[in-house]
């Protein structure tokens, strides 16, 4: 670590120096306070990315682009919430129109039938075992795999609303949607996650 | 929002979707299906839910009336237009519910849900399972997930394009219109770009003075070299006036 970004870390009188510090010197050409904010917020940043895509490449891929984006657009940025959280929102932004140009060029045949309920139909229903008692971290692991299994709108809209807690309004402008498509697809969503856990979500209760 | 489908029609509808109809009044269901496509869609969000209620593992209703009752209900429903099941979900009142569990009504409508709730187990069956399906979800954003890839390696995907790029890519747009226009522009301004074409120039010249003077001629050459690399050849002639005519 160089010892300019070193110093980007705790102020000279030994207090850590704020977010908003570090973009108002980014604001003003200082790559090395940028380069703190990505060094503080990467992790956060490139989760977001895979929650929405769920493969390591394009969240790395994304998410440093949402940081490219950020310094340029940082003049854009004027404070009304955290600098997080306007980053988050870029991240999601891009993450939607690269679902957007992957769902362009891949038949939407799955997704359809995901979404009439035709896939859940075939499910095989998944026995109760009230011994079975799993850890947590399987438990979550078995939570993180269902999430994939989902189609990218469907996965969209429980990260948009369960994670970032975007209103159904909000997610139906991000997505280029209605908000009764919102309502409608979250329900599926959860209710491909409820089957998907049928077994899992009796550790929660 | 507004559940407005609890009418005969649709009780009919869902003791169909439950099979409890006589033979008769399962093939007059059918034949209303196939000629109301509302019916039709209707049909297929009960069985949706029915479904989604199934999977979950749980009771997908709990009828507080004997079977026999209940369907007689039903069926003086369909006598008394406008009575309604304590039973009957629809798609709308599901997703009202679950509009409810995001914190998405007002207070009217929550009361107006909260209602429901009160006299329908299926709809406070649906309302656990709703609740119970966001607190695992939000189990998995709690997951440590950290970048694969080191800060410095990271950091130098970024900074290797911030040196490249402007600040405010507001115009993004007029930027990509732009591009090939700048690329042509670092092309003209390519250090071999002038020599090159000053030569261009001075070989038009010359080829238009050969054409004018009409000294277009066989030669005799005398050797010629070629570099087979390059491609280059020089080929060497033997008479003088011919180089005198060409500079003159």
């Amino acid at each position: 670590m160089s010892e300019i970004a070193s110093n980007l870390q705790i102020g000279p009188e030994g207090e850590a120096i704020s977010d908003d510090h570090l973009v108002e010197q980014s604001r003003k050409g200082a790559m090395e306070a940028f380069e703190e904010l990505v060094r503080r917020h990467r992790d956060k940043i490139y989760a977001r990315a895979f929650s929405m895509m769920r493969n390591e490449d394009s969240a790395v891929e994304l998410s440093q682009l949402a940081w490219i984006r950020a310094w340029q657009k940082l003049d854009q940025f004027k404070g009304d919430s955290s600098f997080t959280t306007w980053l988050t929102r870029i991240t999601i932004n891009l993450c939607l129109d690269e679902i957007r140009k992957r769902k362009r060029n891949a038949a939407d045949s799955i997704e359809e039938l995901d979404e009439s309920g035709g896939v859940e139909r075939k499910l095989p229903v998944m026995e109760f075992n009230p011994t079975a008692r799993m850890e947590r971290s399987e438990l979550r692991r078995k939570i993180d795999e269902a999430l994939s299994q989902l189609s990218d709108s469907h996965r969209s809209v429980i990260v948009l609303h369960e994670f970032e807690g975007m209103e159904y309004r909000e997610i139906a402008e991000a997505m280029g949607c209605s908000i009764g498509t919102v309502m409608s697809r979250l329900f599926y969503a959860r209710r491909r996650l409820a089957s998907l856990l049928s077994g899992a979500r009796n550790e929660l209760t | 929002m507004e559940s407005g489908n609890n009418t005969p029609k649709h009780l009919m509808l869902q003791a169909y979707a439950d099979g409890e109809l006589s033979p008769a009044e399962r093939s007059h269901v059918q034949s209303l299906l196939v000629t109301d496509p509302q019916l039709h869609s209707e049909i297929e969000s009960i069985q949706s839910l029915r479904d989604a209620l199934d999977q979950a593992g749980e009771p997908p209703r709990t009828c507080p009336m004997e079977q026999h009752d209940f369907f007689g209900h039903i069926f003086r429903g369909l006598q008394q237009s406008g009575s309604a099941s304590p039973e009957a979900l629809t798609m709308e009142l599901v997703l009202e519910i679950q509009a409810y569990v995001d914190g998405e009504l007002s207070g009217s409508d929550r009361q107006g849900v909260e209602k429901v709730l009160a006299g329908n187990a299926a709809a406070r069956t649906l309302l656990a399972q709703l609740k119970k399906t966001a607190a695992l979800t939000l189990a998995d954003d709690e997951v440590l997930r950290p970048c694969p890839e080191s800060h410095d390696f990271y950091w130098a995907g970024i900074h290797r394009e911030l040196q490249t790029g402007g600040r405010d890519s507001s115009s993004s747009a007029s930027q990509t219109a732009a591009g090939p226009l700048k690329s042509m522009l670092q092309w003209l301004l390519n250090p071999v770009v002038v020599p090159a074409a000053l030569v261009f120039v001075i070989c038009i010249m010359v080829g238009h003075q050969f054409e004018r003077r009409g000294i277009y001629q066989q030669v005799q050459v005398s050797s010629a070299y070629v570099d087979q690399q390059s491609g280059i050849a020089v080929y060497f002639v033997d008479s003088p006036e011919f180089l005198n005519g060409a500079i003159d």
